[in-house]
C-alpha cells in the first residue's frame, strides 16, 4: 500500500506561558509526497514554527504535543522510543531555519560541517564523505568547492553561508526539508539563488519542500500547494493557483489583498483590523469573526472545521459567499474595515 | 515643476575606522569605509522618494547624513535654500525627522505617551502651554490611535501601534521632510499594508515630502513617485516610480527587479546573478558594479560613471554602456 512520505494527523501543542495554558496548535492535519512543495502562511504568532517543531520533535521545554498522530513513512513516531524517532527524522527530514547560519560551527570548516553527517550517521569513509560534501557544495551553487571546504563560515558571505546551511541539510539525503523563513535575512538577489536552488531540488531529486514565510510571493514563486494558518489552525488549504485566484476564507482573501504586488501599484492597501485571539482564553466561534467583514451570528457562535467546500479547503461558515459582504467593506476609506 | 526642498551635491560619508596598533607604528592610515560616497540627488516638495538597494550599501547612513544624525564627510547638503553646515539649528533639526524600524528603542519606556509629547511640543515651543492637550489629541487623531493612547507607556502597545507612535512623535514636530528608514520592515504584511496607507494620507493631508528607505521593493513601488537605486555607496539610477520599474536601465537595477519575487501566476524568478559581491573597502576607479555586471567591458575599469539622462525625462542612470 502506498503511504505519504509524511502524514500528520489532528495534531495539538500546548505550551505554559506566564499568562496560562496556551493551544497553540488546535489540530492541523497534512499529507506530504515526494517532490511535494507547500507554503505554510500566516501572520506572526499564528504556530507555523510551532507546527514545525512539534513534528520535527524540536518543540521548546513548556511545550508539548497533547493529541495527534504523526506518520513518517508509514511509521507511527508514538510507536518509536525517543532515540529511534530521533533517527527516523534526522534520516528523512532536514532543517533549514532562519537561524541557520548562526547555528553553524565557527571553528569547524564548512566542508567537515557538512561532512560530519554521512560520516557519523552513515557510517561512510572519511574520503567517501569528503567527496560526497564537496558534490553537495556544488550542488547548492557553492563556487570553488574544493578550496572552499576549507573556509570557516565567517569567511563566506551570509548567501554562502545559508548555503552551506542548505547543504548540511541535505547531507543526509534528506526526502524532504522543512524551511522556516530561509531567505528573510537575505537580500532579494541572494534570496532569488536560494529559492531557485531549492526548485531545483525538488525537481531534480524529488525533494519535498515544506516552506514557512511571510512572503505570499515567495510562494507564488516556489510553491504548488498552499496552507493559510490562523490561531493554531490551517483556516484554506489548496492549491497556489487556485488559491491566490479564488480564495476561500476572509482571512485569506484580506491577506492575499494586503500583500503588495512589485508588479502592480495600488491606490491603497487592504489592511486587516484589530488582532488576532488570545489563545491562552477559549475560542467560541471563529477565531477570525472579531476582525472579518463577512461576519454573521452563527460565526461567533460555532468555530468551522477546514472542509472541502468546492475550491480550496475552507474553514469558513461562508466560503462561498463571502466575497458578497465585500462590496461595501472596500470603498471604506482604508481599503479595509473601520 | 514644484521646488527643491531638499538636495545633496556630491554628498559622502565615510567611517573612520580604528587602525591597529601595528598599523599606527607603521604610519598607515586607518581604515575608512565610504558608506556613502559621492550622492547627488534633488527632492521635490511633497514627492515620495523610495530608496532601494542591498544590505549594506549605504541607505540608512545616507538617511542618517539627511537628518543630520551623521555629519558629512564631503559635498554638499542643501536643505529649503539654506546649505546645512556641520552643526544645525534647533529649527532647522526640527524640519527633517526620521522614523525608524523599531520605534520602541526611540521611546522612553518609563513615560506616557502624552509626557513624551508635551516634552517635544514645549521643548520646541511649537504650541502655547494651554495647547498642549488639544495638540496631542490631534496627534492621536492624525496617526489612527485612541486619545486614551495618551495615558499608556510604550510597551503596552503591539508594533503596528508603536510605529504609528514613533510616526507621531515625528510628526509632533512639524517636519517638512520625513525619513522613513525601513519603517515597516518589522511588520506583519496587514499591519505593514495600513502603516503604508497611513504614510499615504499624510503626505496628502500634510503636503509632507518623504525618503522612503526599504529593501521591500513591493511596497516601496505602492508608496514612491520616484525610486533611487544605491549600490556601494552610489546612486546607480534615479527615476520616476512607472519608468523605472518598467524600464530599469542599469544592469544593477536589471537584476534586482528581476530577483523579486512576484504575485503573478507562473511568475519564474530572474537569472541567477554571477560574480563576487564587492567589498565596501576597495578603491574603485570605475564602475563598481562591474564584478557582476553581465555586461561590463573593459573601459568600465577606468571610468567611473556618472548618472546621465537615460530614456525619458528625469529619468537617470549611471552606466557607460547606455
Ligand atoms: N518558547 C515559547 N514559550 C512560550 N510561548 C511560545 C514559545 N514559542 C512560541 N510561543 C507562542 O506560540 C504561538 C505560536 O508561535 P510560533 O512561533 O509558531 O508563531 P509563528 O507563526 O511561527 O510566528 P512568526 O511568523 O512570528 O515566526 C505564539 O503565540 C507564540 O507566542
Ligand atoms: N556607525 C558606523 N560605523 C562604521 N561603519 C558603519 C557605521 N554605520 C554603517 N557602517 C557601514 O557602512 C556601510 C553602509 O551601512 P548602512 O547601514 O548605511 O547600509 P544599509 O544600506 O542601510 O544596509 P541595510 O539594508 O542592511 O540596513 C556598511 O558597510 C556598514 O557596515
Ligand atoms: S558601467 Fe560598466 S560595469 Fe558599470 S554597470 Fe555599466 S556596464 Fe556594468
Ligand atoms: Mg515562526
Ligand atoms: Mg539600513
Amino acid at each position: 500500500m502506498t503511504h505519504p512520505l509524511l502524514s500528520v494527523r489532528d495534531l495539538h501543542v500546548e505550551i505554559d506561558t506566564p499568562r496560562g495554558l496556551l493551544k497553540a496548535i488546535r489540530g492541523i492535519s497534512l499529507d506530504l509526497n515526494a517532490g511535494d512543495s507547500l507554503g505554510i502562511v500566516g501572520e506572526s504568532g499564528s504556530g507555523k514554527s510551532i507546527t514545525l517543531k512539534a513534528i520535527l520533535g524540536l518543540l521548546p521545554k513548556n511545550a508539548r504535543v497533547t493529541s495527534g498522530e504523526i506518520f513518517l513513512d508509514g511509521v507511527s513516531l508514538n510507536s518509536l522510543n525517543a532515540p529511534k524517532r530521533a533517527e527516523l527524522l534526522a534520516e528523512k527530514i532536514g532543517i533549514v531555519f532562519q537561524d541557520a547560519i548562526a547555528a553553524l560551527n565557527p571553528v569547524m570548516t564548512v566542508g567537515n560541517q557538512i561532512a560530519e553527517v554521512p560520516r557519523r550517521r552513515l557510517g561512510w569513509s572519511k574520503e567517501k564523505s569528503h567527496q560526497r560534501a564537496i558534490e553537495l557544495m556544488e550542488l547548492v551553487g557553492i563556487p570553488e568547492a574544493e578550496a572552499r571546504f576549507h573556509v570557516y563560515p565567517h569567511q563566506l558571505s551570509g548567501g554562502l553561508r545559508q548555503r552551506v546551511a542548505i547543504a548540511i541539510a541535505l547531507s543526509g539525503n534528506p526526502q524532504l526539508i522543512f524551511c522556516d523563513e530561509p531567505t528573510t535575512a537575505l537580500d532579494v538577489t541572494i534570496q532569488a539563488q536560494v529559492l531557485r536552488l531549492l526548485m531545483d531540488l525538488r525537481l531534480k531529486e524529488k525533494t519535498g519542500i515544506v516552506f514557512v514565510t511571510h512572503d505570499l510571493a515567495v510562494v507564488n514563486e516556489i510553491c504548488e500547494d498552499i496552507n493559510v494558518m490562523y490561531a493554531g489552525r490551517f483556516v484554506e488549504s489548496g492549491g497556489v493557483q487556485e488559491c491566490f485566484q479564488n480564495p476561500s476564507h476572509p482571512y485569506a482573501y484580506s491577506l492575499l489583498k494586503s500583500a503588495p504586488d512589485m508588479e502592480h501599484q495600488v491606490e491603497r492597501l487592504f489592511s486587516i483590523l484589530g488582532e488576532a485571539p488570545d489563545l491562552t482564553k477559549a475560542v467560541n466561534g471563529c477565531p477570525f469573526a472579531p476582525r472579518c467583514f463577512a461576519v454573521t451570528e452563527i460565526c461567533r457562535s460555532s468555530e468551522p472545521e477546514l472542509r472541502n467546500q468546492g475550491g480550496p479547503f475552507s474553514a469558513c461558515h461562508h466560503s462561498s459567499t463571502f466575497k458578497q459582504s465585500l462590496g461595501a467593506v472596500e470603498l471604506t476609506a482604508d481599503g479595509g474595515q473601520k | 515643476m514644484s521646488e527643491i526642498i531638499l538636495s545633496t551635491e556630491d554628498l559622502s560619508k565615510h567611517f573612520i575606522g580604528k587602525s591597529s596598533l601595528l598599523g599606527k607604528i607603521r604610519g598607515k592610515a586607518p581604515l575608512s569605509i565610504p558608506a556613502v560616497d559621492g550622492v547627488t540627488i534633488q527632492i521635490e516638495s511633497g514627492s515620495t522618494v523610495g530608496l532601494v538597494g542591498e544590505s549594506g550599501c549605504g541607505k540608512s547612513t545616507l538617511g542618517r547624513t539627511l537628518v543630520g544624525l551623521y555629519p558629512a564627510t564631503g559635498g554638499s547638503l542643501t536643505l529649503l535654500d539654506r546649505q546645512m553646515g556641520i552643526k544645525r539649528s534647533l529649527q532647522e533639526r526640527r524640519l527633517v525627522q526620521m522614523i525608524f524600524q523599531d520605534p520602541f528603542a526611540s521611546l522612553n519606556p518609563r513615560m506616557k505617551i502624552r509626557d513624551m509629547l508635551t516634552e517635544i511640543l514645549l521643548f520646541h515651543k511649537l504650541v502655547e502651554k494651554e495647547r498642549v492637550e488639544e495638540r496631542c489629541v490631534e496627534l492621536m487623531n492624525l496617526v489612527g490611535l485612541p486619545v486614551n493612547a495618551l495615558d499608556s507607556y510604550p510597551r503596552q502597545f503591539s508594533g503596528g501601534q508603536r510605529q504609528r507612535i514613533g510616526i507621531a512623535r515625528a510628526l509632533a514636530l512639524e517636519p517638512k521632510v520625513l525619513i522613513a528608514d525601513e519603517a515597516v520592515s518589522a511588520l506583519d504584511v496587514s499591519v505593514q499594508a495600513s502603516i503604508v496607507n497611513l504614510l499615504l494620507d499624510l503626505k496628502r493631508d500634510l503636503g509632507l515630502t518623504m525618503l522612503f528607505i526599504s529593501h521591500n521593493i513591493a511596497i516601496v513601488r505602492q508608496i514612491s513617485d520616484r525610486i533611487a537605486v544605491m549600490y556601494l555607496g552610489r546612486i546607480v539610477e534615479e527615476g520616476p516610480t512607472e519608468d523605472v520599474f518598467n524600464n530599469p536601465q542599469h544592469p544593477y537595477t536589471k537584476l534586482l527587479l528581476s530577483s523579486v519575487p512576484k504575485m503573478t501566476p507562473g511568475s519564474k524568478l530572474g537569472e541567477a546573478p554571477t560574480g563576487e559581491l564587492p567589498s565596501m573597502q576597495a578603491k574603485y576607479l570605475g564602475c563598481r558594479f562591474m564584478s557582476r555586471c553581465p555586461i561590463a567591458i573593459d573601459a568600465c575599469k577606468a571610468t567611473d560613471p556618472q548618472l546621465i539622462q537615460v530614456s525619458s525625462a528625469g529619468h537617470l542612470a549611471a552606466c557607460i554602456n547606455l
